[in-house]
This record gives structure tokens, C-alpha cells and sequence, in this order.
């Protein structure tokens, strides 16, 4: 599904923000990216949706190398990826049914289908009732709602969210990540970057450790411990020994 | 693109216009300016223009007296020269006799009681030499001047004065429709490269959303279009009133130039104006967006 094949990124200033970086995201799986600031978990994932070129290095999103795409096919990648920010990036002149329907606007999307699709997603995140209200007469959480919501209109096989809880209070930071947890049930394959390391302990999710732009530690998180130290999640699941060709869930759905 | 995506773009452009009201009204004040400023450019110009063409009607011949001792046969020769000098467009031979006989119609008590033998060394043969370009008067009086069988020449002064004033008065013209032009673009470029500066951040979310980059462009460019027409309009109807009262003001002043009619020149300005218009709302907005649209 996503593939990171020996990925450095040195920006113009020098600094290496991600060195050597290989990794594997199997489809429907639910990806932590963790670890302190700067360490190169928002390169990797602005790397994802080409907002950053590489310096070296390929990768692979549903079998397409995105480093050799051109500028003019951008879109249509992330037409195929939701997108979440921390800073929720809604259109402040657009209501909240039109923010998600311009997700759907910019692929040319049947009027009758956006008609159809929006309402159930609204529903899904529990803003159906705020269709008509503009972005500044929500909350925090309910902005990100509506943000996830335009990210996942359009059925994406991936959903991208960079510190999606970074502005939200911990109760509605745990609302968002549920509402991820359902999103990835649905099959929809989820990357979170995020500091939330005691969601991240009680989401028992895969966790991919990020430290000084190189991966520290892959594993699943189950009985969160954290290296005050570093930063860095520890857990005793390791899947860093993986990849594509040996990885066990993978395996599972191919029926090996 | 679909025509239900064309009717969702231009209703997105009224929708940004109006939410966005202030930066609307900035914009097509702008532009209002703008077209203003081309407007009374283009109305200096076009009576400039007249102004040189009515002079050229006045002044429009140089007379040369051939000397009176030559002959009719050595002056008909003299129509060759002239014929090579750079700017004459024709020349026509006045023999003596037809000068006598134009005297007398003209001043008969002058030439009362003299015969026309005697006249005859009174009043030369000469040529009226007619050209198109005004600023060759001086060049061709010059020219005139060398051939020797040529006495005198003579240009009505007043109207070679106004023509060489016309030109002046063309070529400041040309150079304030240029700056001012210049300048409405510059302030267009730039209105519009700040709306564009407080639309990144929306601009950068569509690209985010997956739009393409003409899909962004759109509402941008149909509201530049928009704004564009409502200017054009607008500066219409306030030349169609302070034109004609300013030619009145200059009636009374007795400047004694006729000013061109702005029902004749409707049309064509307000075409001039919606092209010029179309075209700063359409590229003024796409140049201006260019660089956020790189995300």
C-alpha cells in the first residue's frame, strides 16, 4: 500500500530531516508515526502527499513510485489520499456541507452522488446537524470533524493525518482518534502522525518510532512505555524486521 | 469540464464576491480607476488625432512664386524638381495669365488701369504644392528654397505653427496614454496580487483537496471578469455625462476645435474597455496566484 524505499530528505539549509528511511504500510492497517519535534515524522508525511520532493530514495503509494509523478498529476494522488492537519484547513467563506462537497467538486463528482454522499459522512462524524453552519461557529474538535470528513468523502484508500488532536483538549483529541479507529475498520488504511503517546498506548495500534529522521522503533503498541529520554515509544511487539514480502498481516489477508 | 461544474464555478465566483464583499468593492474601485484613467487616455487621444487632422486640412499647401523673369516653358520644368522633393504628394503650375485673372476676381481696384503686359511683371507663375505629413512643411520649404528658378515660397504660418503644435501635443499625449496605461496595470497587478496574498491559505487547501490548478483559477478569473464588466459599465455612464459637459466648457472658452461626439465613439471605447478589462481580470488574477498555487 505505502512503501518507503531507502528515503533521506536534506533540505536546502542542510539538515537531514529523514536518513535512509525504508518502511511498509499494508493495506487497512492503522500507523502511528511517532516522536519528538523535528525529528522527521511531518517530512515523512508531507513526503506522502507530495508537498515535499525527497533527496533520494522512492515512494510507493498503491504501486506508484509519487517521487517520479509530475507536478500536473499531483492532484490526482491526492484525490486518491485524505489529508488532515492539525490546523483543520477549512474554507472559512464555505459552510460545513460545502466544505466536504468541494472535495467532491474538484473531482467533478456527479451532483446527485455529492448530494448523497455528504449527508452520510456528515452523519458519520456526528455534524449533520451543522450542515449549514460556517467553520467559525463550530468548535475545535467539530472543525476537525468536519476536516476528516472532507478527507474521507471521496472513499480514499488512505487517510493522512498530521497531528490531527495538536489543537484539541485530550477528551476531544480521543473523540478524533476513535473517529480515525472507525474511519480504518471501514478499510480505509489511516497514518497518524501525533505526540499523543497515551492514545497512542490505549489505540494499541502499529507504532513507527521516529528519531533524528531515521526509524528508531516499529512495533505494535501494546503496554505503552515511554523513554523520557528520547521520547520514543517502546513496546514489546517488533515488526522493524519486516517488510513487504514477510509482513504478517499481509500474509493473513492473502490467505498464507 | 462539465457544464454543472461551469455553473458551480461561476456561483462559487458570486458567492466569494459577495462573502467577500470588502475585497470586492476594493477590487472594482480599482478597476473602476483603471478603466477610468484608459477611458479619459483614450479620449485625449482620439481628439489629439482629430486636432492634427483638422490642421493638416488647413494647411495642407505651400505656394512657390517662380521668378518673374523666367519663362513659361523653363517654369513648367521646375514641376519636375518638385515632384522629387520627399513629402510632396502634388503640384500644380499656375502660369501668369491665371494669377492676373485670380487677381483681378480677387482685387480687381489693384490692378485697375494697368494692362496685362504689365501685370505680367507684376505677378509670377507659381506652383501649389500640396503634401500629407504636416512635419514636412520645413523640410520641403527647405528644399524649395535650393531650386533657383524659385523666388518665394509661402506657408501659411498659423496653421504650420498648430500642426507642429499638434505633434507636440500628439506625442505627450502618446506618452501619458502610455504611462497611464502603465500605471492602471500596476495598480490592478497589485490589488490583485494582495487579494491573491490573503487567498493562499484557501488557495493551498484546494490544491491539499486535489483541485486542479484551473479549477482554483476559475472563480478567481470569472470574478476579475466580473469586476472587469461592472467597471467597464460604470465608467461608461460617467463618461457619458462628464464628456459632454466638459466639450460644452470648452465650447464657451472658444478654443475653436470641435471636439469628436462620444456617441461616435461608444462602441469602439467600450469595447477597448472590456478587452483591456477582461484581460487584466484574467491574467492580472492567474499571474498573481501563480506562485501559491506551487504547494
Amino acid at each position: 500500500m505505502i512503501e518507503f524505499r531507502n528515503i533521506t530528505k536534506v533540505y536546502s539549509t542542510g539538515i537531514a530531516a529523514v536518513n535512509k528511511v525504508s518502511l511498509f504500510i499494508e493495506k487497512g492497517e492503522f500507523v502511528f508515526i511517532v516522536g519528538s519535534s523535528g525529528c522527521g515524522k511531518s517530512t515523512l508525511m508531507k513526503m506522502m502527499m507530495k508537498e515535499v520532493e525527497p533527496s533520494s530514495g522512492h515512494i510507493f503509494i498503491n504501486g506508484i513510485d509519487i517521487t517520479r509523478i509530475s507536478k500536473r498529476r499531483i492532484p490526482n494522488l491526492r484525490r486518491s489520499m485524505g489529508i488532515v492537519f492539525q490546523d483543520f484547513r477549512l474554507l472559512f467563506d464555505k459552510t460545513v456541507y460545502e466544505n466536504v462537497a468541494y472535495a467532491m467538486r474538484v473531482i467533478e463528482a456527479d451532483p446527485k452522488l455529492i448530494k448523497k454522499q455528504v449527508p452520510n459522512v456528515l452523519s458519520l462524524v456526528g455534524l449533520l446537524d451543522k450542515a449549514d453552519f460556517y467553520p467559525d461557529q463550530l468548535s475545535g474538535g467539530e472543525q476537525q470533524r468536519v476536516a476528516i470528513a472532507r478527507a474521507i468523502v471521496n472513499n480514499p484508500a488512505v487517510l493522512i493525518a498530521d497531528e490531527p488532536t495538536g489543537n484539541l483538549d485530550p477528551d476531544t483529541a480521543w473523540e478524533i482518534m476513535s473517529l480515525l479507529s472507525d474511519i480504518n475498520r471501514r478499510g480505509t488504511t489511516v497514518v497518524v502522525a501525533t505526540h499523543a503517546k497515551d492514545i497512542v498506548d490505549k489505540m494499541q495500534k502499529r507504532v513507527i518510532a521516529v528519531k533524528n529522521g531515521s526509524v528508531y522503533s516499529d512495533k505494535e503498541s501494546s503496554g505503552y512505555v515511554e523513554d523520557h529520554g528520547t521520547g520514543i515509544v517502546e513496546n514489546p511487539k517488533d515488526y522493524s524486521h519486516l517488510t513487504k514480502h514477510n509482513f504478517p498481516w499481509s500474509r493473513r489477508k492473502a490467505g498464507v | 469540464m462539465s457544464l454543472n461544474t461551469i455553473g458551480y464555478l461561476f456561483k462559487d465566483s458570486f458567492h466569494g464576491m459577495k462573502k467577500d464583499f470588502k475585497n470586492t468593492l476594493i477590487s472594482l474601485g480599482t478597476m473602476f480607476a483603471t478603466m477610468l484613467l484608459i477611458a479619459v487616455a483614450y479620449l485625449v487621444y482620439m481628439n489629439e488625432n482629430k486636432l492634427i487632422n483638422d490642421t493638416k486640412d488647413r494647411s495642407s499647401n505651400i505656394v512657390a512664386y517662380v521668378n518673374i523673369d523666367v519663362t513659361d516653358e523653363q517654369a513648367k520644368q521646375i514641376g519636375y524638381k518638385i515632384e522629387e522633393i520627399r513629402g510632396v504628394t502634388s503640384n500644380t503650375y499656375r502660369d501668369k495669365d491665371y494669377a492676373i485673372e485670380l487677381a483681378k476676381s480677387m482685387n480687381p481696384i489693384m490692378v485697375e488701369g494697368f494692362s496685362d503686359e504689365i501685370l505680367k511683371t507684376i505677378y509670377p507663375a507659381y506652383y501649389v504644392i500640396t503634401f500629407d505629413d504636416v512635419t514636412m512643411i520645413d523640410v520641403i520649404t527647405h528644399e524649395l528654397g535650393k531650386i533657383t528658378e524659385i523666388e518665394d515660397v509661402s506657408v501659411n504660418q498659423y496653421a504650420a505653427a498648430k500642426a507642429r503644435d499638434a505633434e507636440i501635443y500628439k506625442a505627450v499625449a502618446i506618452v501619458a496614454v502610455i504611462y497611464i496605461i502603465e500605471f492602471s496595470v500596476f495598480l490592478m497587478m497589485n490589488t490583485t496580487k494582495l487579494m491573491m496574498y490573503s487567498k493562499r491559505k484557501e488557495i493551498s487547501i484546494m490544491k491539499y483537496v486535489g483541485a486542479k490548478n484551473n479549477f482554483i483559477r476559475a472563480p478567481f478569473a470569472i470574478q476579475g471578469v466580473l469586476t472587469a464588466i461592472v467597471s467597464v459599465g460604470l465608467t461608461m455612464l460617467v463618461i457619458n455625462v462628464a464628456y459632454p459637459a466638459f466639450i460644452r466648457s470648452m465650447t464657451t472658452l472658444e478654443s475653436g476645435f470641435s471636439f469628436i461626439a462620444f456617441g461616435s465613439l461608444f462602441k469602439e471605447l467600450a469595447l477597448l474597455l472590456v478587452v483591456i478589462g477582461v484581460l487584466i481580470g484574467i491574467v492580472g488574477s492567474s499571474a498573481s496566484m501563480k506562485k501559491y498555487l506551487d504547494v
